[in-house]
């Protein structure tokens, strides 16, 4: 370990924004202490109204990806509330608080066991970073939203995996159905597979079921409202597995959790 | 806020902070539940600006807190139901206490009983313990089934559970008041009665926040704490009411603090000192850019003393 910090606060200017979907914008920040510890799987805490109240919270964004030669980091947005509408609005040139990186990444894997991601959404945004990571290397892509035009970054994607497949509820891309009903042939197709998974709580459950049933090994990465970030307000818990009445921070026990760590039938 | 350069404390202003038994460097605090044990800040804090730092409520037993989702957001504040989830008094003393204490921060213990009975052996636990500067009688947490704020809402309940509390120790004992009463100047005489040194307050108020798509309410226990910028002006008025009625007990305020003008504000209205709670969500160097802030305002109004701002509004006659 180095002595620099391993979380920073740093105002990150906005370098540029681009549109990702049709609801989707993909936004890069530079923010070069945070990159040079950032991992895949990890978050930025980022004030979306420096100096407002209304939003008053900081916002949680799974890292879409790092530039490390230029220090920057990108998050993928789906506008859905006045905070990421707020986002949205945003120039190049503008100056975010930045909290990060935070929160316990993927695990390291080896490179020669075959990994299985399944993307729903915006979940698409770490599993990229994953992808795109020199440490990472995707032998299966699933990728499933409700229709087409919410497939954020998917040629992007599809150029980071041996196989890329969709799934869209409308059966307007794809596989015509939840991406979930793609996963037990991937998992029959390779030796000891890893599946790591990020996507709606029904979507990852439904992953979770799977994965167990079929003794694969599962990884699925949390969203919640957070207050810190950092693991002292204990109020963006989930409810953990080992019996009696647990809970575990998504910000700072996750947003990665081993599935098995989840208590998935007390999750709401 | 959002103020990102450097901002040392000027060192021309005074900013000690005396209340009653208790001194301290600083009259920025940051408020129990809001700053976990400290260590959850490590790197991104200059801890040398906190006078005293409130400790996340305890109880003498581990507790797992409230079913999920424990927090939303709400105009300009928050919602939070948490339930005092903590590792039991025992971990505390031996595993979290000390991060705060080798870095120099006084320690106030945030406790909570269910019973007059277990505040006293919670007092008497955490009585001679070092670091700890000040023990804060949490008769008012709104989100737990039993406790808490069913004694911090009826004066007599209050007497007794300080009492009780006084009587197992000599550390400077904070009251912390709820908000979720009537008279809030009855309920402050009722701890200062049962022998309270100093008087924090508020604690968050109820409220309720409801999803319309799903019409189920926004966190588990349905109700929940208020807390942020929303808040501010019910706190200011009951540090008011309260310096007013008893303008010698010392008091803590807090209540949707994000800025030096906020707790100048605080101060005016008759607080000793003052705690930032929520703000430490949306910036970790909430503390440090409060004291700035206040120092600033100091200067600004040639005031060498921070504490001269105590109870110095000047209201109106009826």
């Amino acid at each position: 370990m180095t002595d620099k910090p391993s979380i920073t606060d740093t105002p990150a200017p906005l370098i540029h924004v681009t549109s990702a979907s049709p609801l989707h914008i993909l936004m890069t920040f530079s923010a070069p202490s945070i990159v040079a510890r950032a991992r895949p799987g990890q978050f930025i805490h980022l004030d979306v109204l420096p100096g407002g109240t209304s939003p008053l919270l900081r916002r949680p964004f799974s890292i879409a990806g790092v530039n490390n030669a230029q220090g920057t980091f990108r998050l993928l947005v789906r506008t859905i509330g006045r905070g990421t509408e707020l986002l949205a609005e945003l120039r190049p040139g503008a100056q975010l608080n930045t909290l990060g990186p935070l929160g316990r990444p993927f695990p390291d894997v080896d490179p020669e066991r075959p990994v299985i991601t399944v993307a729903g959404g915006v979940g698409m945004a770490p599993l990229l970073y994953y992808a795109t990571d020199q440490r990472g290397g995707i032998a299966k892509a699933l990728y499933g939203a409700a229709t087409a035009d919410e497939l954020a970054l998917a040629e992007e994607a599809s150029d980071h995996c041996e196989e890329f497949l969709v799934a869209t509820d409308d059966g307007s891309q794809g596989h015509h159905g939840f991406v979930t009903e793609l996963l037990p042939a991937a998992l029959r197709d390779l030796s000891d597979p890893i599946v790591l998974c990020c996507g709606p709580r029904a979507m990852m459950a439904a992953t979770a079921a799977i994965c167990r049933e079929r003794n694969a090994e599962c990884h699925v990465s949390f969203e919640a409202w957070m207050g810190c970030g950092v693991g002292a307000c204990l109020g963006c818990v989930i409810p953990a597995a080992g019996g009696g009445e647990r809970y575990a921070r998504v910000c700072k026990d996750g947003p990665v959790f081993n599935a098995e760590e989840i208590d998935w039938d007390a999750l709401r | 806020m959002g103020c990102l350069e450097m901002n040392e404390p000027n060192s021309r202003i005074d900013t000690r902070a005396v209340l009653g038994p208790l001194t301290l460097a600083t009259p920025i605090l940051t408020a129990s539940g809001t700053f976990g044990y400290g260590e959850e800040y490590e790197g991104l804090v200059d801890f040398s600006a906190i006078g005293a730092a409130a400790t996340k409520g305890i109880t003498l037993e581990p507790r797992s807190g409230n079913r999920d989702p424990r927090i939303c957001e709400t105009p300009s504040g928050m919602l939070n139901a948490i339930g005092l989830e903590n590792p039991g008094v025992d971990v505390f003393i031996e595993k979290k206490l000390g991060w705060l204490v080798d870095r120099g921060v006084p320690v106030i213990a945030n406790i909570n009983g269910t019973s007059p009975e277990e505040y006293a052996e919670l007092a008497t636990r955490l009585s001679g313990v070092a670091g700890i500067v000040a023990l804060e009688v949490n008769v008012s947490c709104p989100n737990v089934k039993h406790g808490g704020m069913q004694f911090g809402v009826v004066p007599s309940a209050t007497t007794e559970v300080v009492a009780a509390t006084r009587a197992a120790t000599d550390v400077p004992l904070i009251v912390k008041l709820s908000p979720n009463v009537t008279d809030i100047v009855e309920i402050a005489r009722a701890a200062v009665a049962g022998g309270a040194d100093i008087l924090s307050l508020i604690n968050t108020l109820v409220g309720m926040s409801i999803d319309i798509q799903t019409r189920r309410p926004r966190v588990s226990r349905n109700t929940a704490g208020l807390s942020g910028p929303a808040v501010k002006p019910v706190a200011v008025r009951m540090v008011y009411q309260v310096h007013q009625a008893m303008p010698d007990i010392p008091i803590i305020g807090m209540g949707g603090i994000m800025t030096g003008a906020d707790a100048a504000e605080f101060m005016l209205a008759g607080a000793s000192a003052v705690a930032v709670g929520t703000a430490s969500f949306v910036s970790p160097r909430s503390a440090e850019d409060v004291l700035a802030g206040l120092s600033d305002y100091c200067l600004l109004a040639g005031i060498e003393r921070a504490s001269d701002l105590v109870g110095r509004v000047e209201p109106y006659d009826d």
